[in-house]
């Protein structure tokens, strides 16, 4: 089972890993690219040598079109696609296929998979959805019933490939994930706006729809210290 | 007679302190009003639940009364999601207990299975809740919900007792329908942000339909080798959760 789970773990870190250098390799040119629009502007504190931390991480719930949300939706869902075969091989195996597709189709039973799957891996990649709703700038609601949606689509139409849809995955998926998502959202900005390196690096792994270039709620704080009138000011760039 | 003395004052003051608060009740209501009301209508709750189970399972046919009686303790987590007006909700609820299986027997054909274990139960209940126009100490909203409930219960036999051939890696899980009677107190607040508490206590009552033995050997695909209908199993537990509104 250990062997198992590190064996998931190295596959989830090396597509985070891949897609967290994709998004920030954007971020550091977006961040050079502001460094140099205000290298001028930027100015420490003479006396104390210290200025804010240069980002500041939070949510900004906002309204969504229906198109919008449609084609969020048919991205998420398309990435199911996509990534359900890598993690369940056994679909190019003989195990799942069309015929089983059909016969599992229209099915909703009780599944009796073991609590790993229902009480952590289900809910652990639903708080991962809830999380990137978030990000897009869904409000707690808005990512909860986002979060149904794609669950139910996924569980309904992809993952009938090897079984039939179940009552507890479709229940645990969204609403455990909302509840395991709703602690990780706040444990993540409270570490990624510690100021702490480490804390970052953490508050990142938790939560990585931070990294990607979606994500709407960081906050680019410029301190300026005016020597002359002894005044300062920040200056804030929502990053849209 | 002490203990009997003291009892009487504590109900005593438990119903002076049962004052009607219709207002208080429905703070929240007047807010949803004034607000976004499907935002604020809207609820996802989650707690903590601890349990205890009756449970039976008929040996041979139940009109004999042969049967195995097992009591034990659970604990899990309940959740809940719900839309509420101003004194109903609709809600969606789930309990998910684990604990400890004490020397029950199955009629697992041809044979009889007896043994310890473990035990987990998943639940899912539709139910409607009323909000009643009363409160203790004008903070705590008393309310009432019931519903039916759809219930998975799964046994592991650790240690067999009757040494049958049934591997620790193979599950017993019965498929159950019942129902489920709450009564709790929700703490009365202007703003859910504020994450209202909530403690409750609970009946259900469930009887099997289904039965399957399933073998876990490979915990990433749990494979059912029997299934079939089933009344043998039947049980029913009081619970009590405790927890907040997340939002």
């Amino acid at each position: 089972m250990i062997k198992f789970v590190l064996k998931l773990m190295t596959k989830l870190m090396a597509i985070a890993l891949f897609l967290g250098i994709f998004s920030s390799s954007t971020t550091f040119a977006v961040t050079s690219e502001l460094k140099e629009a205000f290298k001028d502007q930027v100015y420490a504190d003479p006396e104390t040598h210290k200025r804010l931390p240069l980002y500041q991480y939070g949510y900004n719930d906002r309204e969504h079109s229906l198109a919008e949300n449609v084609k969020t939706i048919g991205v998420v869902y398309g990435l199911t696609w996509f990534f359900y075969p890598i993690v369940q091989p056994k679909v190019f195996h003989g195990a799942g296929g069309v015929k089983e597709y059909q016969h599992n189709l229209g099915k909703l039973v009780f599944d009796q998979d073991e609590p790993f799957w229902n009480d952590f891996v289900h809910p652990l990649s639903g708080s991962q959805l809830y999380l990137l709703y978030r990000a897009n700038g869904y409000d707690r609601l808005s990512a909860f019933e986002m979060t149904f949606v794609s669950s139910a689509l996924f569980e309904l139409t992809v993952e009938i490939f090897t079984e039939p849809a179940s009552v507890q995955d479709l229940y645990q998926t969204p609403v455990l994930g909302t509840v395991l998502g709703y602690g990780i959202e706040n444990a993540s900005m409270y570490l990624l706006n510690s100021g702490n390196t480490i804390g970052k690096i953490i508050g990142h792994a938790l939560n990585p729809a931070t990294l990607f270039p979606f994500y709407e709620g960081r906050t680019f704080i410029i301190p300026k210290y005016n020597e002359e009138d002894k005044g300062a000011m920040i200056r804030m760039e929502m990053s849209y | 007679m002490k203990a009997y003395f003291f009892l009487i004052t504590i109900l005593i003051q438990l119903m002076g302190s049962l004052t009607y608060a219709q207002e208080q009740a429905q703070i929240h209501s007047q807010n949803v009003h004034a607000g976004n009301p499907i935002e604020d209508n809207f609820n996802l709750k989650t707690g903590l639940s601890l349990s205890r189970l009756f449970q039976t399972s008929a040996l041979i046919p139940t009109h004999n009364r042969n049967e195995s009686h097992s009591e034990n303790t659970g604990y899990g987590f309940n959740t809940s999601v719900g839309y509420k007006w101003s004194s109903w909700e609709v809600l969606f609820a789930s309990d998910a207990l684990f604990g400890k299986l004490h020397d029950m027997t199955f009629k697992v054909d041809p044979q009889e299975v007896r043994g310890d274990g473990s035990f987990r139960v998943f639940t899912l209940s539709p139910l409607i809740r009323y909000y009643t126009p009363y409160s203790f100490w004008n903070r705590w909203n008393i309310y009432a919900s019931a519903g039916p409930t759809w219930s998975l219960h799964t046994f592991i036999i650790v240690n067999n007792l009757n040494n049958t051939d049934f591997d620790h890696k193979k599950r017993i899980s019965f498929e159950n329908r019942g129902g489920s009677l709450n009564l709790g107190v929700e703490e009365i607040v202007p703003y859910k942000e504020t994450h209202p508490a909530f403690f409750e206590l609970g009946y259900s009552y469930m009887r099997s339909h289904r039965i399957f033995i399933v073998d876990a050997s490979d915990f990433k695909d749990v494979k059912t080798l029997k299934q079939g209908a089933s009344k043998d199993f039947s049980g029913h537990y009081f619970i009590f959760r405790f927890g907040i509104t997340l939002f």
